[in-house]
């Protein structure tokens, strides 16, 4: 994301720009002005595209099996059931995001997901999933599902028009649906685990507690060896038999 | 065969053809260098947001119960099998990220119930357990230090446990897949995790047995060593002395 050090630095490299065109004023280069203003906006362009990635990492998700969709977080966000005369149906407005660091978002969700209500999960309303295979329907296909009453009622109530500006996703089919048994494997018993941690604590606390008195033992050993009267004698041998060794 | 093309590209290339030519484009001498710091400078900034943007195109892991998105490079390296009281537990890395030709290898790893992870795609992972981040990656030694010291070793990863290390580490041990989790739970989890960083100590101290005296004693001689002018400018130059590693290192782009 883009911090203090960020502008920092890019302040600098245009800095260092402006102080090289003072020192250097005859480095120039002789460049029509429409191609400065196509390099610029080649700049702006892939400025853009990168800041809508990064915002889609720093945005809720809706994570199906074979997609994930950024979202929008704002007014007329929220989800909408539909009940078709079989089953509950989902609609989640999608593709959008927030960039909560820079302050700037998307202000909409150019798109929507439509999917069984039975096979969309949610532990946070942040990272909602949904447990199905997600197709992008053709203007064709859309006015297909519109036949159906409740569909082309919520088409009509989303003031959807066939002009490609927002992306239909249905979803059906789930592949990675499960029961919760399957994760059922073993016990969770934290007493045992922090019991476990605690008794190696203890036995590491022993080893530490030697290991500090062999070390004051040693202090102790070198402390006498260096305050005895013959401690100058021994230590002027060794430097000796040092330097005879390096000759 | 019939050449399909868009109308607004051949309106988008005459703007650019009628700007090219001569007539319409006077010249203008402009400094080369301040046009390379225009260019420098819009090219780092894009060069940040797109290393986010390669994050979200790449694989996911969600961290469910705690409402975070990572990105991520490689899979589960480690696990154990359960009991009949302790879970089966797994080492997932994660922090990396793999798009077209550009890969980085993963700096951070969470110590989670193995049962907790599922796989809702190739491209996105969950994982349903409370990941409690640590303080600082040596803290999972505490808590799992056959997995931290695993994750070191390994080749696969960048994570490291060095005292300015960049990795983060995340340590769970309930499942929400199994039963709801109740505020005990968590202050137990908890508990476990607050008082890991006497036992990484000691742990630490333990592993190198005397070697710890020693370099005990080492480290206060130098505390009072005063370093000469040469030896600090040498260590700013060169830096420090660091074994050979085929292990990957924490920059952002490898």
């Amino acid at each position: 994301m883009l911090s203090r050090y960020h502008v920092m630095m890019f302040s600098f490299i245009i800095g260092l720009g402006i102080a090289g065109s003072y020192a250097f004023p005859l480095a120039t280069w002789p460049i029509p002005w429409t191609v400065i203003i196509l390099i610029l906006l080649a700049a702006l362009v892939s400025g853009s595209l990168a800041f809508a990635g990064a915002a889609r990492f720093a945005s809720e998700m809706l994570s199906c099996e074979n997609m994930r969709f950024s979202r929008y977080r704002g007014q007329k966000t929220q989800y909408r059931y539909i009940f078709d005369g079989v089953m509950w149906w989902v609609v989640i407005p999608v593709k959008g995001w927030n960039y909560l660091k820079t302050k700037i978002n998307s202000a909409g969700n150019p798109g929507i997901a439509i999917l069984p209500a039975r096979l969309l999960e949610q532990e946070s309303p942040y990272f909602p999933v949904g447990r199905v295979m997600m197709y992008m329907l053709t203007p064709g296909a859309i006015s297909t599902l519109a036949r159906k009453r409740v569909f082309g009622r919520l088409f009509k109530d989303l003031n959807y028009a066939p002009d490609g500006k927002t992306d239909v996703f249905f979803g059906f089919a789930s592949k990675s649906l499960h029961p919760d048994v399957e994760h059922m494997t073993g016990s969770y018993e934290l007493e045992t685990y922090a019991g476990n941690l605690a008794s190696s604590a203890i036995d590491l606390r022993r080893v530490s507690d030697d290991l500090q008195t062999w070390m004051k033992s040693q202090l102790k050993f070198w402390n006498q060896i260096r305050g005895s009267d013959s401690a100058p004698i021994v230590a002027r041998r060794e430097r000796e038999r040092d330097e005879e060794e390096e000759r | 065969m019939p050449i399909h093309v868009k109308p607004l590209t051949i309106v988008i290339g005459v703007v650019i053809a009628t700007a090219l030519i001569t007539p319409f484009a006077r010249v203008y001498a402009t400094n080369v260098l301040f046009l390379l710091s225009l260019a420098g400078a819009s090219t780092y900034l894009s060069g940040i947001w797109l290393i986010q943007a390669f994050r979200d195109k790449g694989d996911t892991i969600i961290f469910m119960m705690d409402s975070v998105r990572k990105s991520r490079f490689s899979e589960e390296m480690s696990k154990t099998e359960s009991t009949e009281k302790t879970p089966g537990m797994a080492l997932v890395p994660y922090g990396g990220y793999s798009v077209l030709a550009i890969n980085t290898a993963d700096r951070d790893a969470a110590v989670v119930p193995a049962a907790s992870i599922e796989k809702l795609s190739d491209e996105t992972t969950l994982i349903y357990s409370h990941a409690t981040p640590l303080e600082h990656p040596r803290l999972l030694m505490a808590v799992a230090s056959f997995f931290a010291k695993s994750a070191v070793q390994s080749l696969i990863t960048s994570f490291n446990m060095e005292r300015k290390s960049r990795s983060e580490a995340r340590f769970g041990l309930v499942n929400n897949l199994v039963r709801p989790i109740t505020t005990e739970d968590m202050q137990l989890q908890d508990q476990i995790i607050n008082r890991s960083g006497v036992i990484a100590d000691l742990i630490g101290r333990g592993a190198i047995g005397e070697q710890a005296g020693i370099d005990q004693i080492k480290q206060f001689i130098s505390s009072t060593k005063k370093t000469s002018l040469t030896e600090t400018f040498k260590r700013l130059v060169f830096g420090s002395r660091r074994e050979e590693s085929m292990k990957p290192d924490q920059r952002e782009v490898q």
